[in-house]
């Protein structure tokens, strides 16, 4: 059965997130014209990058379970880490943990043990910034996206699979994006093939179409084909995306159409909940 | 009567000794507390911070309380243990500022949710007919409690079947406005002893195997008696018979 390796220190996993920094991301999201899909993305990505590091951390320090990687693709292309982590394409969680660009603070309402609420400084790290500007080279990071899940595989040949997750809002600028996602999915370890997952983001007010078993019901060809490029979700993603609330079968793929931030955000939980992680 | 025990443990493979978050007290031979002895196992949660010493502080202090063994006075050994954590865990920080390592942004939520653990206590007492022993048990979450009379199980406690071991048991957290849950699962039992008889404390991983074992009607207890404890560990995970989690079995004879 595939997809249920431990993931440990001494077999770590990796996720790799290509975020589309075109200039359409300077546009707000169809369902909040408050937020621009840009800043979103960029939040929900620190947001994630910080709970992975909360998780993984014990009193010791930060466990290696993890590496991680940002490509942004738009004007310019390459990896999105600022501060220390710049130019780095896949950080072991530990490091992302001690080197965020900046941390920012924010305050929080948080229970005061006593049935109250008091307000908590709480800090909040930033580790990549939004960045909207250009066409959508997404063959390219695609490409780049195989090249460096190949090399981690290389050198942890039985880990559980490496994710790649694309974020975008709109269609690739360079060509057709089918045979780069191929490449990409037709990578593997003992454990399974390397897994693609397509978040397409909104700047109408349409409803999302999350986690779908077949193209029928999609909109256009251009929502078929980042279901075709996406792949299907293991097992026990489907135990976790039932528990959100979806239903799924066994045609069931890690994509999602016409995505507002609520979206984004569960999807990334959804697709980055260890299976395995003790 | 006259009690024996002896404690046998291992971190989850691929961790240090040092990552082992189980606890188990007494540390060596039983304390005979005037013809009563007590035993206590727990089992610190792996995804939360710090669970290893506030299991080692639920289990002393389950076998250090001088009252007699009841859920109401299980839950103010629990209360008094949150109390005990309190204190050690400004000791902690305060140490770790000393040390030049203070606490990490990415600490600060785990800390602030506190620690979480099973505990499976036993008390062994005088005072069952015919110069017997009774025992009294209490736990919350799925580290078990097997009774083992002539090569049969008697007790499995508080998990009967191997298929109800749950990825998500109960657990005791180190903030005592947390455990309102934790108090309406705990549960409590009792029984006599005699001469021969065997007492089992494990935590889950271990329980779970050994729960197996019995339902194939096979007599685990033979093989924990009968083997080295490493051989016998490192062969169950390596054959995908028992999960890879801190084990920790504490055997009780009654002579």
């Amino acid at each position: 059965m595939p997809y249920i390796a431990e993931i440990s220190r001494g077999n770590p996993s990796c996720f790799l997130f290509l975020i589309d920094q075109s200039g359409s991301m300077r546009d707000p999201f169809g369902a909040d014209p408050s937020k621009r899909k840009a800043d979103g993305v960029a939040d929900a990505i620190n947001r994630l990058l910080q709970n992975l590091a909360i998780k993984c951390a014990k009193a010791e320090g930060v466990r290696d379970y993890y590496y991680v990687g940002v490509l942004g693709y738009g004007h310019r292309s390459g990896p999105a880490f600022g501060g220390a982590l710049a130019g780095r394409e896949l950080v072991p969680i530990s490091e992302v943990a001690a080197n965020p660009a900046r941390v920012d603070e924010r305050v929080r309402k948080v229970e005061d043990g006593a049935g109250g609420l008091v307000d908590q400084t709480v800090k909040f790290p930033i580790w990549f910034d939004p960045v909207a500007n250009g066409g959508t080279p997404m063959c390219q990071a695609l490409t780049r996206a195989h090249s460096i899940v190949q090399g981690f595989i290389a050198q942890h040949p039985d880990c559980f699979p490496p994710m790649v997750i694309n974020i975008t809002d709109g269609e690739a600028t360079d060509g057709n994006p089918t045979a780069a996602a191929q490449a990409l999915q037709s990578l593997a370890t003992t454990d399974g093939n390397v897994l693609l997952f397509n978040l397409h983001l909104s700047s109408h007010k349409a409803s999302p179409i999350e986690f779908p078993d077949s193209d029928e019901n999609l909109p256009d060809n251009y929502a078929k084909l980042l279901f075709s490029m996406s792949s299907k979700l293991p097992e026990y993603m489907r135990g976790i995306a039932e528990e959100e609330g979806f239903k799924t079968t066994e045609n069931t793929r890690g994509f999602v159409f016409n995505g507002d931030l609520v979206s984004v955000i569960r999807f990334l939980d959804i697709g980055t909940r260890p299976a395995n992680l003790r | 009567m006259r009690v024996e025990s002896e404690t046998r443990w291992l971190p989850k493979r691929g961790n240090k000794l040092s990552e082992y978050e189980d606890a188990f007290y007494p540390k060596e031979t039983p304390h005979d507390r005037d013809g009563s002895w007590r035993f206590a196992v727990s089992d610190g949660a792996s995804e939360s911070m710090l669970s290893g010493p506030w299991a080692e502080i639920l289990v002393k202090s389950f076998c250090r309380s001088l009252v007699p063994v009841t859920k109401a006075s299980a839950k103010a050994i629990i209360g008094r243990a949150t109390m005990a954590y309190e204190a050690w865990l400004k000791g902690y920080l305060r140490r770790r500022e000393r040390e030049g390592r203070p606490v990490q942004w990415y600490e600060e939520p785990g800390l602030n949710v506190g620690a979480f653990a099973t505990l499976l206590g036993l008390s062994l007492v005088a005072g069952a007919p015919g110069n017997g022993l009774r025992w009294e048990a209490i736990c919350v979450g799925d580290s078990c409690l097997f009774q083992v009379r002539e090569d049969r199980l008697i007790t499995s406690f508080a998990v009967k079947r191997s298929s109800d071991f749950s990825v998500r048991p109960v657990l005791i957290s180190s903030k005592p406005a947390k455990n309102q849950v934790a108090f309406s699962k705990l549960k409590y039992t009792s029984g006599t002893c005699l001469s021969g008889d065997r007492f089992y404390l494990m935590t889950d991983a271990i329980a779970a195997w050994f729960l197996r074992e019995h339902e194939r009607g096979e007599a685990p207890w033979s093989a924990l008696e009968a083997s080295d404890f490493e051989d016998l560990v490192s062969r169950l995970r390596r054959e995908g018979l028992m999960r890879n989690d801190d084990v920790t079995v504490t055997s009780i004879r009654v002579l």
